[in-house]
């Protein structure tokens, strides 16, 4: 059962010195000289601030690049990750983002025992928004604050977080107090504000309204230069490459992010390409986050946290391709 | 509470963008987050910046210095193999002469490096036999925009794309080669800025532009001297402007008559109202940027192209004033820095002349040394000379001459001549082969110091990754120094910026600590109490006025004829990076592009009965190389195009012995090729 506290924000340091005393590692977002958020370890608790990182979690469970196993003399060796970490000042599109990783990397037919590996040592404290970041536009799907798949999550209510505990494993009293009424109240308006700051999109049916014949498409892959960010910042993409790298005796076996958006990630033998063109990659870009999946497991594959649309260097736009297709204009 | 957190921030390795990025290590991976707050890549990447460690962390790096034992290498301990190093060169110089060794300097290297570099060659062997991979790629803009204006850099910032109404691109192709500052261009499209773009192929950026001139290569020239004959019959020009702050005018006026639509067309193969078109769009243009790349300056007359480019920017004021003004895109991510560093043969720090003994003396004191007043040799006659034997011995940090420059083969014998070569880098290149004892460097990831970008922005790097054996070029050169008995003891790379900020004055006030402060960086001339300077000549000249250059086109020196009928050109692609050292290190990268090409015109193809993917031999005069043809719609008929990241294509075998007389700059763009179906 869910419990309900609250922690003053001049505690939350202290909090913070006191889990990192308990021997956990934990990432989280923070603030560099330079201004810049981003999701990082955190050695000093000076240094965490509860904003939206450019980056989120999504490396800490599934890296860039990763060694998935090692051969040596006839033998697999496995990779071990024995950190106890606490991810610290997640937001819920970020984790929302995990759900959907672990639907396809954990619940199928075969488990993805490097991401589990990581995974299921990672404990999650999500920080709920109360006001809507920059280009999110997470009111179309679920919402600034989640409902499950937390340790805690923290709401801001002024003075206060309110503090959501699904288990008491990271419940120390001398942090925490009972909430009122009034507190978990108040959460509720100022998660309802990011409701009222964000434009809600179309994305109703969108599915069955968009389209493969399109001039939509050749126009964005004019512009597109390539760069793989979209993906890259994505915390639902989970396409990967893998190979293998000998160093003397030893083999690796790796894995490192692919991008739908380059022309070797659909490249067949014989340099034949079914998705030779900008557009066709484009097209299935938008048709994973937007039919596939949602054909696949009945949701969109998408959180709604913007990231793809601020770190596009040519600004192509998944809320311009929702709205266009719902009968909007480009 | 002191935050400590830019050391996280990096600069990216490759094009001089210098987009900025941090990196954090999560357990046991690395991550790369590229920095919102950089006014240069506001958070975005291309590709290569997002795979900018997979070659810093490659199994390939080198760890130990190696040396020499026949025909293989044996590891050796730092001091051994500095040891070897310093008495070796101490010899040579002392058997025959300081002008005996060549020191070719890296692009790649911080601004640090190539001070300390370069100070090594003057000060303790006495020579100006030091030079970069500058002289290869914008010697031809140093040379073109000192005389036009008085400084070798962009006169703008990147952040003017934004609010001009027309980018005249010349010789770029941005997407590929700046992507970032390409994207800036589209953005710019998007809102209705106008574009032309001159260009043999139709790349990217030419496909969305208002105007596309395929050209010929090599023949812009006719191109921008007509249309500024144009702009003058039809008043277009600022008359004030050109009356106020320039000079030479009567004389450009006089020698562009001739250059009217029709001869520029004939020449350029550019339809004739296609010309007048790109004149009256460029007539009726508020606010100009004009940006070049190598399609420009590798060319026999690349200094007068730039200067070319120059005189159209000057006819309507298109200098000094916001989003305005002439962008050379520089290659290498510190080219501009190892420039402004003296890492030039002819060049002190600052852009000195060596000969030039009044300004020198400011220097030398500083130096407590005597500076030869001999222009040293450059890049490719350092080649030549050790052919010829006059060289002895090389010391080359961060460079792969075997590949990226013309005439590998010519360039191999002269390694293999030479009495001793030292080699530093990060990777057994095909140069390091060569040499007598190699020195593993720390690439741009592990150290502090300053790259400087091609507008001009000095930024501070911090070390991201630690990887145990290589040291900083910086530190073993000092090394180096204090065994040949000086006593240099910079402690870090802050100690030598700060005798930059002494002996420089355009980084005057860039000081270590400011650029802590400024963590995105300062555009130079940085003044001594730190102010930037965003726009070059505002309300006047660095040389006083602007001069005009009356440049005349000098017909090919490589006609086409029955025997050769194509004109072959050269030039990198996106995933890529020069020699392809690095990204070929990369998984991602490498499998982007895994092979070279030969790329050709449909029509060509079809008369020559070519398939796409069929294995042809194109030839010149020079040499000859077997490469796989990709048959294209976006190639100028009659014009071929192959990569040179590819060291088992090696095109730069298949150029010529021409040079730019005035930069020395070998035509790297123009030669008159044939195609054979084999
Ligand atoms: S998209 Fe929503 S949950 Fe994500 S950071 Fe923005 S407001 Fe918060
Ligand atoms: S972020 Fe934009 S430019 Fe980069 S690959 Fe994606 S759509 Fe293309
Ligand atoms: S544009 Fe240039 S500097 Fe920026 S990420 Fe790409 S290669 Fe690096």
């Amino acid at each position: 059962m869910m419990k309900v506290y609250k922690i003053s924000k001049d505690k939350l340091k202290a909090y913070l010195s006191y889990l990192l005393n308990k021997g956990y590692s934990i990432y989280g977002p923070v603030k560099t000289t330079s201004g810049d958020v981003i999701f990082s370890k955190i050695e000093d608790p000076e240094h965490f601030v509860d904003e939206k990182s450019t980056n989120g979690p999504k490396s800490v469970v599934f890296p860039e690049r990763e060694i998935i196993f090692r051969y040596r003399e006839g033998k697999i060796i496995e990779e071990k990750s024995d950190e106890r970490r606490i991810l610290f000042g997640t937001r819920t599109c970020e984790i929302e983002g995990f759900r959907m990783l672990d639907d396809v990397l954990l619940k199928g037919k075969y488990k993805d025992i490097s991401y589990e590996r990581k995974r299921s040592n990672s404990i999650i404290v999500n920080f709920a928004c109360t006001k809507a970041c920059k280009y999110g536009f997470c009111t179309t799907f679920q919402g600034p604050k989640l409902k499950n798949g937390f340790s805690l999550q923290f709401i801001d209510i002024g003075d206060d977080y309110l503090v959501e505990a699904m288990n008491e494993e990271l419940i120390v009293p001398e942090y925490f107090t009972e909430a009122s009424e009034e507190d978990i109240k108040k959460a509720e308006e100022n998660i309802n504000n990011v409701y009222k700051e964000m434009e809600q999109l179309p994305i109703k049916d969108i599915e069955k309204k968009i389209k493969f014949n399109d001039e939509i498409w050749n126009k964005l892959g004019n512009y597109c230069i390539n760069c793989g960010a979209c993906n890259y910042s994505c915390p639902t993409c989970f396409c990967f490459d893998v190979y293998d790298v000998k160093i003397g005796n030893e083999i690796l076996r790796i894995r490192e992010w692919d991008s739908c958006l380059l022309e070797g990630f659909s490249r067949l033998a014989g340099f034949n390409n079914p998705r030779k063109d900008n557009a066709s990659r484009l097209i299935q870009r938008f048709y994973h986050k937007l039919v596939y999946h949602k054909l696949n497991y009945g949701y969109y594959l998408c959180t709604g946290c913007g990231r793809c649309i601020e770190q596009c260097p040519v600004n192509i736009d998944i809320r311009d391709v929702i709205k266009y297709f719902s009968g909007g204009e480009l | 509470m002191g935050n400590t957190l830019n050391v996280n921030l990096t600069v990216c390795p490759f094009c001089s963008v210098g987009c900025s990025f941090y990196v954090v290590k999560n357990d046991g991976s690395y991550e790369i987050i590229p920095a919102r707050g950089s006014p240069v890549n506001e958070g975005k990447l291309c590709i290569k910046g997002w795979h900018a460690l997979d070659f810093v962390l490659s199994k390939d790096r080198l760890l130990k210095p190696l040396i020499r034992r026949g025909n293989s290498f044996i590891e050796a301990s730092w001091n051994e193999a500095l040891d070897i190093v310093a008495n070796k060169l101490r010899e040579i110089r002392d058997k025959y002469g300081p002008d005996s060794i060549g020191f070719i300097s890296s692009a790649k290297a911080t601004n640090e490096d190539n001070y300390i570099f370069q100070k090594f060659a003057r000060v303790i062997f006495g020579t100006n036999n030091v030079d970069h991979c500058a002289r290869l790629c914008h010697s031809s803009t140093v040379e073109g925009l000192i005389r036009a204006f008085g400084t070798g850099a962009m006169t703008f910032s990147i952040s003017d794309i934004d609010n001009a109404d027309l980018i005249f691109i010349v010789g770029s192709n941005t997407t590929e080669h700046h992507p970032i500052i390409g994207s800036k261009i589209i953005n710019a499209v998007k809102k209705g800025a106008n574009l032309i773009v001159i260009d043999p192929k139709l790349t990217k950026i030419a496909s969305l532009a208002t105007i596309h001139l395929q050209n010929l290569p090599g023949t812009d020239i006719p191109i921008l001297n007509a249309i500024a004959n144009i702009l003058i019959k039809e008043n277009y020009v600022d008359w004030e402007f050109i009356n106020h702050r320039t000079e030479g005018f009567d004389e450009f006026r006089k020698i562009i008559e001739k250059y009217t639509p029709e001869y520029a067309s004939k020449i350029s193969e550019v339809p004739e109202k296609q010309i007048i078109e790109a004149a009256e769009l460029y007539g009726k243009s508020k606010r100009t940027i004009f940006f070049y790349a190598m399609g420009v300056t590798q060319h026999i007359q690349g200094t007068e192209t730039v200067e070319a480019i120059a005189n159209l920017a000057m006819l309507k004021g298109n200098v000094g004033r916001e989003s305005t003004g002439v962008g050379p895109l520089r290659g290498q991510n510190n080219v501009q820095g190892a420039s402004d560093m003296g890492a030039l043969s002819d060049f002190l720090p600052g852009y000195v002349r060596v000969w030039d003994s009044n300004a020198k003396e400011r220097i030398e004191k500083i130096w407590n040394a005597k500076i030869p007043e001999k222009p040293g040799l450059t890049v490719t006659e350092m080649f030549e000379a050790a052919l010829e034997g006059r060289l002895k011995a090389m010391y080359i940090i961060g460079e792969n001459p075997v590949v990226s420059d013309p005439h590998p083969e010519l360039v191999r014998k002269a390694l293999e001549n030479l009495e001793f070569l030292v080699v530093q880098d990060l990777f057994l290149t095909e140069t390091a082969k060569y040499a007598d004892v190699i020195l593993p460097a720390k690439s741009f990831a592990e150290k502090k110091g300053t790259f400087t970008s091609t507008e001009r922005r000095i930024q501070k790097v911090h070390p991201v990754v630690n990887i145990e054996g290589p040291l900083e070029d910086w530190k073993i050169i000092t090394l180096l120094a204090r065994r040949l008995g000086y006593d240099w003891n910079y402690e870090d790379s802050d100690d030598i910026l700060r005798e930059i900020n002494l002996v420089v004055p355009q980084y005057a006030g860039a000081t270590p600590e400011r650029l802590e402060e400024h963590p995105f960086g300062l555009q130079w001339p940085v003044t001594r109490d730190g102010k930037e300077t965003k726009i070059l000549h505002k309300d006047r000249f660095t040389r006083g006025l602007g001069k005009f250059h009356a440049v005349e086109w000098n017909g090919y020196v490589e006609t086409r004829d029955s025997q050769y009928p194509f004109v072959l050109t050269t030039g990198g692609i996106y995933y890529h990076w020069c020699s392809g050292v690095m990204t070929i290190r990369s998984h991602i990268l490498y499998r982007e592009a895994p092979e070279a090409y030969v790329e050709i015109n449909v029509e060509d193809a079809k008369l020559l009965n070519i398939k796409n993917g069929q294995y042809v031999k194109v030839k010149t005069k020079y040499g000859e190389v077997k490469v796989k043809a990709m048959i294209s719609e976006d190639i100028k008929r009659g014009v071929l195009f192959i990569p040179f990241h590819y060291s088992n294509v090696p095109v730069n075998e298949l150029i010529g012995y021409h040079k730019d007389p005035i930069s020395r700059i070998p035509e790297y763009k123009v030669v008159a090729a044939r195609i054979e179906v084999i």
